[in-house]
C-alpha cells in the first residue's frame, strides 16, 4: 500500500494541507506527490522537467486533480494525460471548487473517472477524501 | 321579271300584284271580308312551314291546327283595321305549334279589289324574333356594361379613398414613371405638395431628391420582369426629411378601362424601425459582453470565494482537533462559531450561484411531468430526513411544458420550504395540486407549517430577504428569490397566500 502512489495536482497551500491532513486522519499512507501547477504535473508523469530521470514505470494509482491551475490548466493536464500512453489509463478525479456545468461536462468528456467539488465544511471534506483515498488506493484495480 | 311573267294574264293587276306578293322575303298573306286566305306568298309558306292546300281558302284563324287563332290578331282584324284601314307595326307575340316563339310585326291593309267592290286585306309579317333576340341582347350587354363601369368607377373611387386613408405613402405612376397621383401621407411625410408632384417623372421630384440607384433598379429592371415586388429596402438621404431607410412593395397594375400600365409604390418609413432595430442589436451585444462578465465573475466567486472559507473552516478544525487541550471551552466554542459563520458563507455563496445560474443556463423547454417530479423530489427529502414523517398529497398527472433542469430546481426549493417550516407540526402535511385562478391553471404547492404574515408578502421573493431568523428556520434567503426567476423565465407567475401558524400556498403558473 505505501508504494501506492496518490498525485495531488493543487496550487493552494491551504488545500493541499488539508488534503494531507484528511488523508492522514484516514490512515491513508500512500505517498503523495504533490505538484504545484499543470506543468509539475506533467513533468511527474512524464519524467520530464524537474522530475527527469524519474522511473516513470511508476505512476500514481490516481490523480486528484485541481482545475485552475497555474501555468497549464487542469483540463490540459486531463488532456494531455488521456493523449498520452504511458498515462492515459491513469484514474483521474477532477477535485475542485467549481460546480460550473460546462467545467463538469468539459471534465467528463476529457476523461475524467470521478468530478468531486471540495467543500467548505472540512468534516465533509475530510470525508471526501477518506472515501476516494480508500477506493482507488485500496480498492481499485488499476492496469 | 315578274312583270313579263304576268303581262299576258287576264286579270293583269292582280297577277302583278301576286308577283310583287311572291318576290318579297317577308311572309304576305291576302285575306277575303270573311277573313279566308285568298293567297299567300311564297315566303309565308316557307317561314310558317304550311303549304298552299291547307291554306288557301280557309279562315285565317283555322290554318295549321288553329295556330293562326291569336288574340292579338283577332283584335286586329275585327276591331282595329274595320276602322282604320291600315295599320303599320302591330307587334303580335306568339308561340307557334312547328316553329316555336315568334314575334312578328304586322302591317295590314283593307284595300278594294281591283275590279269588285268587296274589300280584301292584305297582311305582312315580318318575323323581329331574330332581331327582338339581337336587341335583347344589346340592351342587356349595354346595361351590363353601364353596372360594369358604375363598379369600375366605385373600385377606382374606392381605390382612391384606400390610397388617401392608409397611413403608408402610395404613388401611382404611369409607365412612363410620371406620378399620376398621391396619397396624402405622401406629401406629408415627404413634404411636397400635389402641384410639384402630380405629372412629374419621379426621379425629378423635390429636386431629384427621389433619383436613387436603387429606386431605379426596383422601376426599371426588377418590375418589369417580376410585376411585383415586396419589402425592397432603400436607404437614402432626404434633402428635406434627412436620412430615411424605406421599404418599397410596388404592384405593376393594369389600368381599369385601359391597356396601359401603372406602379404602384407603398413606401414604409422603416427608419425608426430600422434604428430602433440597431439599438437593440446593441443593446444584446452589450447583455451578452455582461452577461460574459457575469459569467466570468460566478467562475471566480464559486472558485476563489470558497476556497478561502475551506481553510478558515478546515484550520479551525485542525485547532479544535489538535490542540482541545490547550483550548478552554470559550475558546472552543469561538471557533465553533467561526466555522459554522463559514459554513453559512458556504451556502449562500452556493445558493448565489444557483440564483444567477437561473437565470444565465440555457433554457430548453419541453413537456415535464410535475407530478413526478414532485413525488421524486418528495422522496429525496424523506431520504435526507429520515427522522421526520410528511404526509404528502400529490395531484397525478400534471404535466407542462417548461425547462426541466430549472423546473426541478423550483419545485426542490417549495418542497424544501415546505419541508423545513412544517419541522414543528404534530401532523406536518403538504399538497401538490392545482387550481384555477383568474381563468387559469395554477399549480400550487400547500403546507400547514408556520405559515407568514401577508404583510411582508412583498418581501418573500426578494434575493437575501427572510421573514424568520436562522435560529428559527436555516435558510439563505435566495431560494424563494431563485424561484421566482424560474417561473419568470418561464413567462409564468409565482405568488404566496398564507396566514401566521396556519401555513402557507405558494401559486405558479406556466403558459401554453
Amino acid at each position: 500500500m505505501e508504494d501506492r502512489i496518490i498525485l495531488l495536482v493543487e496550487d493552494n497551500p491551504d488545500d493541499v494541507d488539508l488534503t494531507l491532513r484528511a488523508l492522514k486522519k484516514n490512515n491513508i499512507k500512500s505517498k503523495v506527490i504533490i505538484a504545484k501547477d499543470g506543468v509539475e504535473a506533467l513533468d511527474y508523469l512524464h519524467g520530464t522537467g524537474m522530475h527527469a530521470g524519474r522511473d516513470t514505470k511508476d505512476q500514481p494509482v490516481i490523480v486528484m486533480l485541481d482545475l485552475k491551475l497555474p501555468k497549464i490548466s487542469g483540463m490540459e493536464v486531463l488532456r494531455d494525460i488521456r493523449q498520452n500512453e504511458r498515462t492515459s489509463l491513469i484514474p483521474v478525479v477532477i477535485l475542485t471548487s467549481s460546480t460550473e456545468k460546462k467545467d463538469m461536462v468539459e471534465g467528463y468528456k476529457l476523461g475524467a473517472n470521478s468530478y468531486i467539488r471540495k467543500p467548505v465544511d472540512f468534516e465533509q471534506f475530510a470525508e471526501a477524501i477518506k472515501l476516494l483515498g480508500l477506493y482507488w488506493t485500496l480498492y481499485n484495480e488499476t492496469v | 321579271m315578274a312583270l313579263s311573267k304576268t303581262s299576258d294574264s287576264v286579270d293583269e293587276p292582280l297577277e302583278l300584284a301576286e308577283s310583287i306578293i311572291n318576290t318579297v322575303r317577308e311572309p304576305l298573306i291576302v285575306l277575303d271580308h270573311d277573313l279566308r286566305v285568298v293567297s299567300a306568298n311564297r315566303s309565308f309558306y316557307k317561314v310558317f312551314k304550311v303549304n298552299p292546300e291547307e291554306t288557301v281558302g280557309q279562315r285565317i284563324y283555322d290554318i295549321g291546327n288553329q295556330q293562326w287563332d291569336i288574340p292579338k290578331l283577332r283584335k286586329l282584324l275585327e276591331t282595329i283595321l274595320p276602322q282604320k284601314t291600315t295599320f303599320d307595326g302591330y307587334e303580335v307575340e306568339h308561340d307557334f305549334a312547328d316553329i316555336g316563339r315568334r314575334i312578328m310585326l304586322l302591317n295590314a291593309r283593307q284595300i278594294k279589289r281591283v275590279g269588285g267592290k268587296e274589300r280584301i286585306i292584305l297582311l305582312a309579317i315580318e318575323d323581329i324574333t331574330k332581331r327582338k333576340e339581337i336587341d335583347a341582347g344589346l340592351e342587356n350587354t349595354r346595361k351590363e356594361l353601364a353596372v360594369i363601369k358604375k363598379i369600375a368607377d366605385e373600385v377606382s373611387e374606392f381605390a382612391e379613398s384606400i390610397i388617401n386613408t392608409v397611413r403608408e405613402p402610395l404613388i401611382v405612376l404611369d409607365q412612363h414613371l410620371r406620378v399620376v397621383s398621391a396619397s396624402r401621407s405622401f406629401y406629408k411625410v415627404f413634404k411636397v405638395n400635389p402641384e410639384e408632384t402630380v405629372g412629374q417623372l419621379i426621379y425629378n421630384l423635390g429636386n431629384q431628391q427621389w433619383d436613387i440607384p436603387k429606386l431605379r433598379e426596383l422601376l426599371e429592371t426588377i418590375l418589369p420582369q417580376k410585376t411585383t415586388f415586396d419589402g425592397y429596402e432603400v436607404e437614402h438621404d432626404f434633402a428635406a426629411i434627412g436620412r430615411r431607410v424605406m421599404l418599397l412593395n410596388a404592384r405593376q397594375i393594369k389600368r381599369v378601362w385601359g391597356k396601359e400600365r401603372v406602379i404602384l409604390l407603398a413606401i414604409e418609413d422603416i427608419t425608426e424601425k430600422k434604428d430602433h432595430e440597431r439599438e437593440v442589436v446593441k443593446a444584446r451585444d452589450a447583455a451578452e459582453a455582461a452577461n460574459k462578465e457575469l459569467e466570468a465573475f460566478s467562475y471566480s466567486v464559486s472558485h476563489d470565494l470558497r476556497a478561502p472559507l475551506r481553510s478558515i473552516d478546515g484550520f479551525s478544525h485542525a485547532l479544535l482537533e489538535d490542540y482541545q487541550d490547550k483550548l478552554d471551552d470559550t475558546a472552543k466554542s469561538y471557533l465553533d462559531r467561526v466555522r459554522k459563520a463559514t459554513q453559512h458563507m458556504g451556502r449562500l455563496i452556493d445558493d448565489m450561484l444557483k440564483l444567477s445560474s437561473v437565470t444565465r443556463s440555457d433554457f430548453q423547454p419541453e413537456s415535464v411531468d410535475l407530478s413526478t417530479l414532485v413525488r421524486e423530489i418528495s422522496e429525496k427529502l424523506q431520504q435526507c430526513n429520515p427522522d421526520r414523517m410528511i404526509d404528502a398529497i400529490i395531484r397525478e398527472g400534471v404535466i407542462v411544458n417548461g425547462d426541466p433542469s430549472l423546473l426541478k430546481i423550483a419545485i426542490e426549493n417549495l418542497l424544501g420550504n415546505a419541508w423545513k417550516f412544517t419541522s414543528r407540526e404534530v401532523k406536518p402535511q403538504f399538497e401538490f395540486n392545482t387550481t384555477v385562478k383568474e381563468g387559469k391553471t395554477a399549480c400550487f404547492v400547500r403546507d400547514n407549517g408556520v405559515g407568514f404574515d401577508m404583510t411582508y408578502v412583498d418581501k418573500l421573493f426578494g434575493a437575501f430577504q427572510r421573514l424568520h431568523t436562522t435560529l428559527e428556520f436555516p435558510g439563505t434567503g435566495i431560494g424563494l428569490a431563485t424561484v421566482q426567476r424560474i417561473f419568470n423565465r418561464h413567462g409564468g407567475e409565482v405568488w404566496a397566500e398564507a396566514e401566521v401558524g396556519k401555513g402557507a400556498t405558494f401559486y405558479f403558473t406556466l403558459p401554453g
